[in-house]
């Protein structure tokens, strides 16, 4: 008996494009190295902030993203992501970096009392 | 009588012209002038520019002697200067455009011919004309479109290298000698545009993987090819000199190269080691290749469907593909995969691991086993291959769904697919709301086809799809666009004069078109294109590599140097008395010698008679013997003649030109004539005005001859 006729589900299968889509997926994952690839990247955003000395805001929100995205996260990373945000006029995704900035910061000290006062004046703006 | 069969060949061209003028609108800010162009097309025009003006000055430059005390023109192998295509700017400036404005139609029409050529390939490959629509849109409106106007050599790789597949897929379907030139003129583009090497490679995987799905079709095919070439022998002979023959300016480079006297700092050896100067060899260094310029460093891992509003002008990476495109290979997830599909596959997901240089290990592999990767960077520049790839496998698969005969099972995947599209995005998060219009859009249109609403589907679905694939990238470039800031920039547009100036002028002391702008780079080349020299004595900062210069300048400027000859490289021409005429090397002529007169001008004992970029001839007139010392680097392609005699050219004071002048009138010729000359240019684009003629002349005689017939 064909294999076809034997295992008809097994021979469908075997011919589909998400099979493969599987594999080339599998292949891209075992071939690259994710911790080289982020190194690069990350060094070529920070170099695009450097070259436009941190003024180019979509430059800047682009890296801190991305830095967040990757496990980088830190007060100073949310901080100046919120104020970039605040730069191009996006005050929601503003104040969410400011939240999260807060997660960072320890209760007693100087960054969160300023964070809080950021957020508080950011959220009465954007009430407006 | 219009007939209909005319009206339909039309059609396509239609959908092309309104999608390639909504294109120029999105980008109109570039040709208002209200945003420079950027990058290596920035680059790219001043070179051109140079280069034309040139020409109209009744020169073909092969040598730069406004910038970093002069240097060969290596720019000529790279910029596209020999494509036919690019002498419409030569052509339009004559017609009355400034260069800029010659330079914006070039890049923008060289890329309508592109993707007009992708039009054809997936007409050939997918035998349906809507996809090929499709895809030719999708392809346009791509992140190759704003590279015209960034990373130009993406476009110069591309254009080339999707007609050489059109002529290639025609050849082996029919074995016509059209088609096999047009294969001839593509490689000779190739080989002239930028460096051949991103083609060959994925020329190369092509067909090894061809070989490996197809093997007897390709047994067949090689059959055929070699009755082709026996029954058109002289055709086939001159065909492959043509490629050799638009090879050879490389190949000359490296005879140059091998003498040691042509350096690139910024990308060789120089910077990493700690030696003294650089290799001269051409190759370069693995991290400069796998760690700088590579995809693994531009392309925006999380930025394929996020943040699509915020694609950087700072930078020259815009690896865009539309959504809809991936939704149509997820929706084809369950058709089946044929050898097409898994050639396409193969080859894009191979040339992909290569393109990321350090970030896997494949480069790392070919740039120690084969030798011309190391002659290459940039690997990012596979993206003119990878987002075609993606494309076009994505309008197989597309024609693989729409083939399939299970409806329902079909119309509940797509909704399943479109499901997974929408909560995807949710969870990468800012993602532009178009994103979800377009997938949703897509998905009701795929139902609607699948449940057989003939009546509806044939006639527009085409200009709905087209409409949903325009519909993100529209918003993703308005908004690229939108937040361009404020950027004031200048460039030397209109024609120059070559006139010869006596003294370099000092840092700061002469601006040539001076730039406010970002990521401004190349600078260098803004003085190259309007005739000036640049300022400064050294004309490079330590710190500030130039790409090319030539190794005894490089050496003499790192060097601690004396205050005589700081002060004697400002001026162009010096001439010194009393030197020894068995002197055996002039080196350190300036100590050896009594410093003459310094010419600050034209005089009766000296005159300019010709300055060209090749060429300084002057006339003089000297009441004692002098050593002339022409400020300009040497190397040993220059030669120089007295009253038409060739005589001994010195390497005077460590990196220039000298020679002995004797007393009395005499014409002094200093003439660069690196192998090959400028007769190897002249044939390379006369040979390739003719292929291009043939090749468009048969091609619509053949085209009539169809319309005739049918």
């Amino acid at each position: 008996m064909k294999f076809k006729e034997k295992y008809p589900f097994a021979a469908w299968f075997l011919q589909r494009s998400a099979l493969y889509y599987v594999m080339a997926s599998l292949i891209v994952i075992f071939c690259i190295d994710p911790s080289i690839w982020q190194y690069l990247r990350l060094k070529h955003l920070e170099q695009l902030c450097i070259s436009t000395d941190w003024k180019y805001p979509y430059d800047v929100i682009n890296y801190y993203e991305y830095l967040t995205r990757v496990g980088l996260k830190s007060t100073d990373h949310y901080m100046g992501l919120g104020r970039n945000y605040l730069l191009v006029n996006e005050q929601n995704k503003a104040c969410e970096a400011f939240a999260h900035a807060k997660k960072y910061a320890t209760r007693d000290s100087e960054t969160y009392q300023s964070l809080a006062a950021v957020c508080h004046d950011v959220s009465k703006s954007a009430l407006k | 009588m219009i007939k209909m069969s005319n009206l339909n060949r039309f059609k396509p061209f239609l959908i092309l012209l309104s999608s390639f003028s909504f294109w120029l609108w999105l980008f109109k800010d570039y040709f208002s002038g209200s945003i420079p162009i950027n990058w290596d097309t920035n680059s790219n025009f001043l070179i051109l520019k140079y280069f034309f003006n040139s020409v109209s000055q009744g020169s073909i430059p092969l040598w730069d002697p406004f910038t970093f005390l002069g240097r060969h023109f290596i720019y000529i192998l790279t910029s596209c200067a020999l494509n036919p295509f690019a002498w419409s700017i030569f052509l339009l400036n004559l017609l009355g455009l400034d260069y800029y404005q010659a330079y914006l139609i070039f890049i923008s029409a060289y890329y309508f011919l592109g993707v007009l050529g992708f039009y054809y390939l997936l007409k050939i490959v997918v035998h349906d004309d809507k996809l090929a629509v499709l895809g030719m849109v999708l392809l346009l409106f791509s992140g190759l479109g704003p590279q015209v106007f960034k990373q130009i050599h993406m476009v110069y790789i591309f254009v080339p290298a999707v007609w050489f597949f059109v002529f290639w897929v025609r050849f082996f379907r029919d074995y016509r000698w059209l088609d096999f030139l047009g294969i001839i003129l593509s490689s000779m583009i190739l080989c002239i545009s930028s460096f051949p090497f991103y083609f060959l490679t994925f020329f190369l995987v092509f067909n090894v993987f061809y070989a490996l799905y197809f093997f007897k079709d390709w047994q067949i095919k090689c059959h055929n090819l070699e009755g082709f070439i026996l029954k058109h022998k002289v055709l086939f002979v001159f065909g492959v000199c043509l490629v050799l023959l638009s090879a050879t300016p490389l190949m000359l480079f490296k005879i140059l190269d091998s003498r040691g006297e042509v350096i690139s700092p910024e990308r060789q050896h120089c910077e990493t080691s700690g030696e003294n100067g650089c290799s001269h060899k051409v190759e370069l260094n693995y991290a400069s290749i796998a760690y700088y310029g590579s995809l693994g460093e531009r392309m925006p891992g999380g930025m394929l469907f996020s943040h699509l509003d915020k694609f950087s002008f700072s930078t020259d990476d815009f690896f865009y593909i539309p959504v809809l495109v991936y939704f149509i290979i997820l929706i084809s997830a369950l058709v089946r995969f044929g050898r097409l599909q898994i050639l396409i596959l193969s080859v894009g997901l191979t040339v992909f691991l290569i393109a990321l240089g350090g970030a896997a290990p494949m480069h790392a592999f070919l740039y120690n086993k084969i030798f011309y990767f190391k002659y290459f960077r940039n690997l990012f520049f596979y993206t003119a291959f990878l987002i075609p790839a993606a494309i076009f496998f994505a309008m197989i698969q597309f024609k693989a769904f729409l083939n399939e005969k299970n409806a329902s099972f079909q119309t509940l995947w797509v909704v399943v697919a479109a499901g997974i599209s929408l909560f995807f995005f949710y969870h990468c998060g800012n993602v532009l709301g178009v994103s979800y219009l377009t997938v949703v859009g897509a998905a009701v249109l795929f139902i609607i086809a699948l449940k057989g609403f003939q009546a509806f589907f044939p006639k527009w679905a085409l200009f709905f799809l087209c409409a949903l694939a325009i519909l993100e990238p529209g918003k993703v470039f308005s908004a690229y666009i939108d937040h361009v800031p404020g950027i004031q920039c200048q460039f030397p547009k209109s024609n120059s004069v070559l006139e010869f100036a006596f003294q370099r002028p000092r840092e700061g002391e002469h601006e040539v078109a001076l730039p406010i702008y970002y990521r401004q780079v190349y600078g260098s080349l803004r003085y190259l294109a309007s005739f000036k020299d640049m300022p400064g004595v050294f004309g490079v900062m330590p710190n500030n590599l130039p790409d090319s210069l030539m190794r005894y300048t490089y050496e003499l400027i790192n060097q601690q140097m004396d205050p005589v000859l700081t002060h004697d490289t400002r001026h162009k021409l010096i001439l010194y008395d009393q030197v020894p005429h068995d002197v055996s090397h002039a080196l350190n002529i300036y100590q050896i010698a009594r410093s003459g007169t310094i010419p600050e001008g034209n005089s009766q004992e000296l005159l300019i008679l010709k300055f060209k970029p090749n060429v300084l001839k002057l006339r003089t007139s000297f009441l004692k013997d002098k050593f002339l010392v022409y400020n300009d680097s040497y190397s040993s392609e220059w030669h120089v003649y007295i009253d038409g005699s060739e005589k001994q050219l010195f390497r005077a004071n460590q990196a220039f030109k000298g020679v002995h002048v004797p007393a009395g009138e005499h014409d002094v010729e200093f003439r660069y004539s690196p192998p090959g000359g400028v007769w190897i240019y002249v044939l390379i684009i006369s040979f390739m005005f003719l292929v291009l003629a043939v090749v468009l002349v048969f091609n619509i005689r053949s085209i009539q001859k169809d319309d005739h017939e049918v």
